[in-house]
């Protein structure tokens, strides 16, 4: 008798019991992450490059990374808007022209190890840290182009021999096609005028000028066009999987402009921040860099195929863009 | 509204039903609902529970299994020499050992080793050797810094097309502790699926995650639901963790000290339409037995309020004098106790009424034959006629006029006879104020005002006497010369008696206690009161005596009486 009251008893309460203990409070207390152990990355990476990096420094570090993907003309407004207010941490990627471009939205720092770094475009107040080197190659179809007659050098593009056979993309719209330009320009300008350059290879271009430089490799690869000019890395990797396509550096050399990284202005989780950019510029990271992910390292004495290089003077670029690309598009209309 | 709800029998009884049906069905629905609500969600709780650690412990099994696999690998010498070995016959029997080796869990796992360098050199894998991982990153860095212990981690590298989920690796160190190669197992999606095959409810999704909680192995559903995603951003931005998106309830249990996680995303039981489904059927039950109610109400009030409206018009008639009213109803239930009874209510007040008039009647006849005994005796009569014919003799005639008048009176006085006409009536108060004329000295005069057609109207004997006794007496004490008029006369059928005096009038308080027919107080003017009470007796209430003083002076006493003729 006793027993069915406590059991009628248990059958009313149970439900109250019940109701009032929903919530899970205990598995919020067991997996609770501190602040102090997150890190908000902002990066215009592809995920191949950042992921791998991200996932090895939360594993190293124990701390748990955010990320937020974007262009990095997206990302720079966002932070300039942000203007330290509920912003990330880091700015992982663009070129460094653009990052000091934002320079006062980020905060100086000087890497430990900046000694073994190189520091040909190392920022003169620490607004970035380099992250890896980017040359400009030229690209050929091995199936249309014999190897003996393929374009040896900048002079090379300006020849009317490749009048309509080259892949470039807008340098209005894209930042590495506006550095092979200007790279182009400078390289030239020793025997020849921008404007006779420019007007040479606007010519060669034969108007057909393609609107980004994804899809200078696409061109190439599909045989509309013999030669593309574009970054080594986009070729590196399609070289992997494709094997009719090749690459040349240009005789008279190439730039190889570096991306980078920044401690954003007021960043929340600042330690951390600085161990991740410490990271990016580590020996491990720098290795994988050249071993997997088809860039070229910013340490000395890095293991890659040396190649000429030539001083791409940032501070020249950036003052020029205007002028120099609306005598682009005066030309390219033109045509 | 309090007011408005007690003034209708069937709005209370209307009322008292909703209450009594609807309180207990809804309460009962609403504890019902939630009673199998809890007990259906501790139920599934506690399978997914179940479903959870059966999967862990499927887990855990294998990934058991494999260290354990993977330790006989590497201290297999044969295999070991075969990770640098170039000769292939001797590769071959390396590889002979490892398939040996790993015969029981190809299903689930591949198995490779790796030299020191990180190229793959043996592989159980049927799309052929993995190529190669680096030994300064990643899961071979562990593996080697850690080479007591087997490291598991999400796979990295896309290395082949089937899509490689988790990555395990163990350091073969020679005798110098040098690491000379790895084992590294992999696996794939394919593995998972036939790992956890049954071991859940399809429905649920499953997902395994990183110590980062970064998505390893998702099935369909958990994919679907991105299960993985959803509770590393929470986890991220310090969101609970188990709370509802979409519906789906979150569990998540370590997975051994693998520092994997499983979590497990549930539909929950109760949806949202099973809930409106059940709501909906406890409102279909209120309305049904709200018409129910309204029904009730109405029959049970009729039932109710009939006789008791019955027994209320009945009553009314009651009180409007009709005491002849029979409810009579046929039920037999309280209701028809009470009519009987008030039915035998009625007739006993009609019995007992009639008895208290009978037994008034008889006191009242009582009454008036003491008040006339009171006057006569014969003896009186006779002496008087005797003196009356001495003083004749005698030549007497004041003395003669006396005894013949009061003769007279005396004479009408003991007859048996209850009622005479007017006239002999009016000739009796004649008598009488002729005696009076003589008694006061002839100080007053009188006048009788008779109409001839009234002359022989029957009144009760002996009624104006008293009135003009007291005129003479009380109206014309002390005064010269007074007058007594009396008046008769006939009004709306109804027989006016007028004495009217020009004495000093009445007080004040005698024409009040008269008005008040006070018996008691009225001492001195007792035969006003007897001239009423008889009058009414006989004739009832709306006749009697009113006295009033004139405004010109003197006293007015009128007496009505219905006309009544022989």
């Amino acid at each position: 008798m006793k027993k069915r009251m406590l059991r009628a008893a248990a059958v009313v309460l149970t439900p109250l019991l019940i109701f009032g203990g929903c919530g899970g409070g205990q598995a919020q207390e067991e997996y609770h992450l501190e602040e102090s152990n997150k890190l908000v990355v902002y990066t215009s990476h592809k995920e191949e490059i950042y992921g791998p990096i991200v996932r090895e420094f939360e594993e190293r570090t124990g701390i748990w990374v955010e990320v937020v993907t974007g262009g990095t003309n997206d990302l720079l407004d966002r932070i300039r808007e942000e203007d330290g207010k509920n912003s990330g941490d880091v700015m992982f990627g663009g070129g460094v022209d653009s990052l000091n471009a934002y320079g006062e939205y980020f905060e100086p720092y000087c890497s430990s190890q900046s000694e073994q770094l190189d520091d040909t475009y190392a920022s003169p107040d620490g607004v970035y840290t380099v992250f890896s080197r980017l040359p400009i190659v030229i690209v050929y179809n091995k199936k249309l182009v014999i190897s003996a007659g393929t374009p040896r050098s900048w002079r090379d593009l300006t020849n009317n021999h490749w009048q309509g056979s080259i892949a470039f993309a807008d340098p209005d719209r894209s930042g590495s096609s506006y550095t092979a330009l200007m790279t182009m320009l400078q390289i030239l300008s020793e025997d020849m005028s921008e404007e006779e350059v420019m007007e040479a290879f606007v010519s060669n271009l034969d108007g057909d000028i393609l609107s980004g430089s994804g899809e200078v490799l696409g061109e190439v690869t599909a045989g509309k066009k013999l030669i593309g000019i574009t970054l080594e890395e986009t070729v590196l990797k399609e070289m992997d999987q494709n094997a009719d396509i090749a690459m040349i550096y240009p005789r008279e050399g190439t730039a190889a402009v570096p991306d980078g990284s920044a401690l954003i202005k007021n960043a929340p989780n600042r330690e951390n921040a600085e161990l991740f950019l410490e990271f990016t510029v580590s020996e491990d990271v720098q290795r994988l860099l050249e071993d997997r992910l088809y860039r070229r390292s910013v340490r000395k004495g890095a293991e890659g195929e040396e190649i000429r290089e030539v001083f791409y003077d940032l501070d020249y670029s950036e003052k020029h863009r205007e002028e120099i690309l609306t005598e682009w598009k005066e030309l390219t209309q033109q045509e | 509204m309090k007011t408005v709800l007690r003034k209708s029998f069937k709005r209370e009884l209307f009322l008292c039903f909703i209450v009594v049906a609807l309180v207990p069905l809804v309460i009962t629905g609403c504890f019902l609902v939630s009673v199998l609500k809890a007990r259906l969600s501790r139920d599934y709780e506690e399978k997914t529970q179940e479903q959870l650690i059966s999967v862990e412990n499927r887990m855990t099994g294998v990934f058991d299994e494999t260290e354990r696999v993977a330790e006989e690998i590497m201290s297999d010498a044969v295999i070991v020499d075969g990770i640098i070995q170039t000769d292939s016959w001797l590769k071959n029997k390396a590889y002979k050992r490892l398939y040996e080796k790993t015969q029981d869990l190809r299903e689930i796992a591949w198995f490779h080793v790796y030299d020191a360098q990180g190229v793959c050199s043996l592989s159980t894998s049927p799309q052929g050797a993995a190529g190669e991982l680096p030994v300064y990153w990643g899961l071979l860095k562990v593996a080697r810094t850690h080479s007591q212990e087997m490291i598991l981690r999400r796979a990295s590298w896309e290395q082949s097309s089937n899509a490689l989920c988790l990555q395990g690796a163990r350091a073969i160190l020679d005798e110098n502790e040098e690491c000379v190669g790895f084992v590294v197992v992999d696996m794939t999606e394919d593995h998972f699926d036939t790992i956890l095959a049954g071991a859940y409810d399809e429905q649920n999704g499953i997902a395994v995650l990183d110590s980062f909680w970064e998505d390893v192995y998702s099935t369909k559903a958990a994919k679907e639901a991105s299960l993985a995603q959803i509770l590393r951003t929470r986890r991220m931005a310090g969101e609970d963790l188990r709370q509802t998106a979409d519906g789906i309830t979150f569990y998540i249990a370590p997975l051994g000290s693998t520092g994997l996680y499983i979590i497990l995303g549930k539909e929950p039981v109760f949806t949202r339409d099973v809930t409106n489904m059940t709501v909906g059927v406890i409102m279909i039950m209120a309305v049904c037995s709200l018409l129910l109610c309204v029904l009730a109400a109405g029959v049970m009030s009729n039932y109710l309020t009939a006789p008791v409206k019955k027994l209320l018009r009945a009553m009314a008639r009651v009180e409007g004098g009709d005491l002849d009213v029979q409810v009579g109803s046929g039920r037999k239930d309280e209701f028809g106790q009470l009519s009987a009874s008030f039915d035998g209510m009625t007739r006993q007040i009609k019995e007992n009424l009639a008895l208290q008039v009978k037994q008034q009647k008889e006191l009242n006849d009582s009454n008036i034959a003491m008040m006339q005994a009171q006057l006569n005796p014969h003896f009186l009569y006779n002496t008087l006629d005797t003196i009356k014919w001495v003083a004749k003799a005698h030549h007497v005639p004041e003395l003669a006029t006396m005894a013949s008048g009061l003769a007279r009176i005396l004479r009408t006085s003991i007859s048996e006879a209850q009622f005479i006409s007017l006239s002999e009536e009016v000739s009796l108060v004649c008598a009488y104020m002729d005696i009076q004329k003589i008694r006061f000295n002839g100080n007053f005069s009188y006048d009788v005002e008779l109409p001839l057609e009234l002359e022989d109207c029957m009144v009760p004997k002996m009624i104006i006497q008293p009135i003009v006794e007291n005129a003479i007496i009380h109206g014309l004490k002390e005064r010269e010369n007074g007058h007594i008029f009396i008046n008769i006369y006939e009004e709306r059928e109804m027989l006016c008696i007028e004495v009217y005096d020009d004495g000093c009038g009445m007080d004040q308080t005698i024409l009040g206690l008269l008005q008040e027919r006070n018996r008691e107080e009225l001492k001195g003017h007792i035969g006003f009161y007897n001239v009423d009470t008889i009058i009414r007796l006989h004739y009832g209430t709306q006749y009697g005596l009113y006295a009033e003083n004139q405004a010109e002076g003197g006293a007015k006493v009128r007496v009505t009486l219905p006309v009544v003729r022989v």
